[in-house]
């Protein structure tokens, strides 16, 4: 499997839709990665979103095509018609085909009853023209994905994936092996984690498959019995600490396999040499390698790459001086096992520069405009690709969206999509209100958020925002104080979290203004009082605030008495303000209060006003009734009767010189 | 009530002056007192106010200005215990003295020390305000009928007298919140009157903050327009000559050409 052969003459030839003649030369990153430039050749063009391309061993290609006039299948071949299917029985998400494209095997998303819950199915097309048998049936809540057909055409194996749910968040998922005929799947191996991308190797003998485990990226092997039964319990060929897409091709030794790898500069393609642990960049389109397939002679590449208006296929040469270029090194074996290792990291800005262009490149194709998409670059999540937060984007187009538009049409006498006004509905640019709702309902997204920061996660959860969560979903999450796409570290002032702005952020949204309050006050006093509460205004005019407005780093915010993800009120034994632990906030490490006592924690809380009476007005609780506003009133007789003295002092005698200076000037005239 | 002459001034004017009206000590009291003012006026009310945090990041931000703060409210303090331990103690002792001497009933003893303090407001100064109300509305060809010590000086002196214990004591609470608010609080209860930590804290921070607006209208732009227009600049050369004399306090002029016989300006 050693790349071979030259990507302009291949690519040069000629296909059943328009070929441009588009050979892109670049290089990444002229330091990162030492990978000769590529020839990336475009197979397909115009408006269309072109989606899971696999390859058959004749070179022919099929894909999904999303255009004007709904999902089609497509054969894209000299010298053939395009496979009928038209996707009016529903929206194809991922193709497999065997030795032969003759009878592809797809999976589909079904609306299916009143509410248009979507349900996924393994369908072979070739037995099924009407789609209406389905080989195996997604379960509530289930996603198929990932077909891949045994060489001698008898299994499927594919991954179910059980999403994640706001209660249990854990994604699970199973790999199973269904009978091409149709029949009862076997679970190969299941359990908590990301499963992706099986493949039959060694002619079908054994079945790998990467495993996600946190920032680890596992090849497994699987032994498989001829009816099907996993022989032996899954072992870990390679481990490494990277993110793997699925893998594309295993040559039939297993000896070497060839991933979209993606070590925190963004996805590229590796070839794995398994057996001495090497690994070589494999080169490629510049563009992220989106959903590739590679050509039964490992000598290309198939990639959907985004373009001006729609997203396209694109074919590649993997090119046979990266090898060579970059040469192969042993692979350092430690603890974890073996790893590849890393070309080196860029510096920081480079780093983020790459990812952007490259990981989210293809969801930039359509959300480019996206609000704060701008700024994204510059958060601490610039280096993340899009799908990492918004988990449930798993495939394109996205799920929700391709039944956003299934909904919003009435399907002409052709199946065909057409918008409300029976003209026949672009397919890019689609109504996107469908997408993403777990990430775009905030609370949701401290779900997603919760995946890479779970102990603030947990934390949120038993607080006071977040405790209500999931019965509640409309209380404060992540996004509500962090912000979504531009989330900054908390040192970066312009962060809303920042020192000199999360009192604002606390304030503005939710606690600001007034409101009574009737328990006991900290501990401070009685319980059957009434109390006026403004933590907005009482913060700002305490000496905290004024010390962060001068830019005192370490001044203290609402963070540092309340907590920042576990807020607590201070009834409850845990809380910062308790008045068992109050003390202990003011002078806790860091706090400025090294001596405070817990009388000293009472001086200062965000009460206005104080009545024991039951029944008080809510003048009587006005600022006026307080010691403050005695003192300022005291302070306002004798003060404002000197300024008045002064003042008058001050302005008849420059009026009485004004009166004089003319008179004199009168009189000398 | 006549102001006593001291012999030091009579000799200088004897001599044609320059007459001394501010002896070096109270000079370098002035001087402190206006740099402190001025210090503390600018570091507090930077940190004070949020329309001039800008301002207060310029100046070095909150810790240190608010060392300058500290650091000028000890320096004011100690001068004022040095003005009241070297100028305003000794010329109480003379008062008291003075009084004692006098001859007469309880009334006029008392009478007698209370006119005896340079600084305490009497019926003069009565007289001049009313002068000055006189000057304002036209029926007084001048305002200054002074002596040594003009009701204003009085009043500005009285303000300083008031204000440095104000500001420093109200400025202890909230230097030293964990301490000091309990030990007022543990006071005033001592003295039944029971008085919550907190509130003492909010009385001290209105207090400061309402007295300092004061300094800022009384000590800045009042007594500023006082100095400036027109300017005199006794108080940092420590001295008048007999016609600015004559012209600032005429009856301790006046005072002094009695003592003296005869005018040394007469033509």
């Amino acid at each position: 499997m050693t790349p071979g052969g030259t990507g302009s003459r291949q690519s040069a030839r000629p296909t059943g839709l328009a070929i441009a003649a588009l050979a892109v030369a670049i290089v990444l990153t002229s330091r990162a990665r030492a990978v000769a430039a590529a020839d990336c050749a475009a197979i397909t063009s115009g408006p269309v979103v072109w989606t899971s391309p696999v390859v058959a061993a004749d070179g022919e290609i099929l894909a999904v095509a999303h255009d004007a006039e709904g999902a089609h299948l497509e054969r894209i071949s000299p010298g053939r018609e395009p496979l009928a299917w038209n996707g009016a029985h529903g929206t194809i998400l991922q193709i497999a085909i065997g030795s032969s494209s003759a009878s592809p095997v797809v999976i589909r998303a079904d609306a299916a009853g009143v509410d248009n819950e979507e349900s996924d199915s393994l369908i072979r097309l070739a037995d099924t023209p009407s789609g209406d048998v389905p080989l195996l049936h997604a379960g509530l809540g289930e996603r198929l994905a990932d077909p891949a057909i045994s060489p001698d055409g008898r299994w499927i194996a594919l991954v179910v994936r059980r999403e994640p749910r706001a209660k249990d968040r854990a994604l699970s998922t199973q790999l199973v092996l269904v009978p091409s005929a149709g029949g009862i799947a076997t679970v190969v191996e299941q359990g908590e984690g990301d499963r992706l991308g099986p493949s039959f190797v060694e002619g079908g003998k054994a079945l790998w498959f990467v495993r996600r485990e946190g920032e680890y990226s596992l090849l497994m092997r699987v032994p498989l019995e001829t009816d099907g039964e996993p022989a032996d319990a899954p072992a870990v060929l390679q481990r490494d600490r990277a993110r793997w897409g699925r893998p594309l091709s295993i040559d039939s030794s297993g000896s070497r396999a060839l991933v979209a790898r993606d070590s925190g500069n963004g996805p590229s393609l590796w070839q794995i040499e398994v057996g001495t642990w090497r690994s070589t960049p494999a080169g490629g389109c510049r563009a992220a390698p989106l959903e590739p397939a590679l050509t039964a002679d490992s000598r290309e590449l198939i990639a959907v790459a985004s373009t001006a208006g729609g997203r396209n296929l694109f074919r590649s040469a993997l090119d046979p001086k990266a090898t060579e270029t970059l040469g192969a090194t042993p692979e350092a074996h430690d603890d974890d096992g073996p790893r590849i290792q890393d070309e080196g990291r860029p510096d920081r800005e480079r780093f983020d520069e790459a990812r952007a262009r490259t990981a989210n490149r293809p969801c930039l194709a359509c959300h480019d405009h996206e609000r704060g998409l701008d700024v994204i670059g510059a958060s601490v999540h610039g280096k993340l690709a899009c799908t990492d937060c918004h988990v449930d984007v798993t495939e394109t187009p996205h799920r929700s969206l391709a039944r956003a538009e299934r909904v919003a049409r009435g399907p002409d006498e052709r199946g065909r999509p057409v918008d409300s006004s029976g003209r026949p509905r672009a397919a890019v640019g689609f109504d996107l209100r469908g997408v993403s709702r777990a990430v775009t309902t905030i609370t949701a997204a401290s779900v997603a958020c919760g995946s890479c920061h779970p102990r603030q996660a947990r934390a949120w959860q038993t607080d006071v925002h977040g405790r209500d969560f999931p019965a509640n979903a409309a209380v404060p999450g992540c996004a509500t104080c962090h912000g979504d796409h531009d989330v900054l570290p908390e040192h970066d002032p312009r962060s809303p979290v920042a020192t000199a702005r999360i009192a604002d952020t606390c304030a503005a949204s939710c606690h600001e203004g007034a409101w009574e309050v009737r328990h006991s006050y900290l501990g401070v006093r009685p319980a059957d009082a009434q109390y006026r509460s403004d933590p907005g205004s009482t913060y700002r005019d305490s000496i905290h605030a004024k010390k962060v407005r001068l830019g005192e780093e370490h001044a203290a915010t609402c963070a540092s008495c309340h907590g920042a993800h576990r807020v607590l009120t201070a009834r409850d034994p845990r809380s910062t303000l308790n008045p068992q632990n109050a003390a202990k906030t003011c002078s806790r490490k860091g706090a400025c209060h090294s001596d405070a006592s817990a009388d000293f924690a009472k001086l200062f809380d965000h009460v206005i006003a104080v009545s024991s009476g039951e029944t008080v007005s809510a003048s009587a609780m006005s600022q006026g009734k307080t010691p403050r506003g005695y003192a300022e009133l005291a302070f306002s007789v004798i003060g404002g009767g000197t300024l008045a003295w002064a003042g008058a002092d001050l302005v008849l005698d420059a009026l009485r010189r004004v009166v004089a200076g003319r008179k004199r000037k009168k009189a000398s005239s | 009530m006549s102001e006593p002459i001291a012999p030091e001034r009579l000799d200088e004017f004897r001599r044609g002056g320059p007459v001394t009206t501010y002896s070096r000590t109270l000079r370098v009291h002035h001087q402190v007192l206006a740099a402190c003012v001025v210090a503390l006026v600018v570091s507090g009310f930077s940190l004070q106010s949020a329309s001039v945090a800008r301002i207060g990041r310029l100046l070095g931000g909150a810790r240190v200005l608010g060392w300058v703060h500290r650091g000028a409210a000890i320096v004011l303090v100690a001068m004022f215990l040095h003005h009241v331990a070297t100028i305003a103690l000794p010329a109480i002792v003379r008062a008291c003295r003075a009084a004692a001497r006098t001859t007469g009933g309880l009334v006029a003893r008392a009478a007698a020390l209370w006119t005896g303090v340079p600084l305490l407001p009497n019926l003069d100064d009565a007289r001049d305000a009313l002068h000055t109300a006189r000057y304002f509305a036209g029926l007084e060809p001048r305002d200054y009928r002074a002596r040594r010590w003009h009701y204003r000086s009085k009043l500005h002196y009285m303000a300083i007298v008031w204000g440095v214990p104000a500001m420093g004591l109200t400025g202890l609470v909230m230097a030293l919140p964990t301490l000091v608010p309990a030990k007022i609080a543990a006071f005033l209860a001592a003295i039944h009157l029971p008085v919550e930590p907190r509130t003492i804290v909010a009385i001290a921070e209105t207090v400061h903050s309402h007295e300092a607006w004061l300094v800022v209208a009384i000590s800045i732009v009042w007594h500023g327009y006082r100095v400036l227009f027109p300017p005199r600049s006794d108080v940092f050369t420590g001295t008048l000559t007999l016609a600015e004399m004559r012209r600032w306090h005429p009856r301790w002029y006046a005072a002094h050409v009695e003592a003296l016989g005869h005018d040394p300006l007469a033509p």
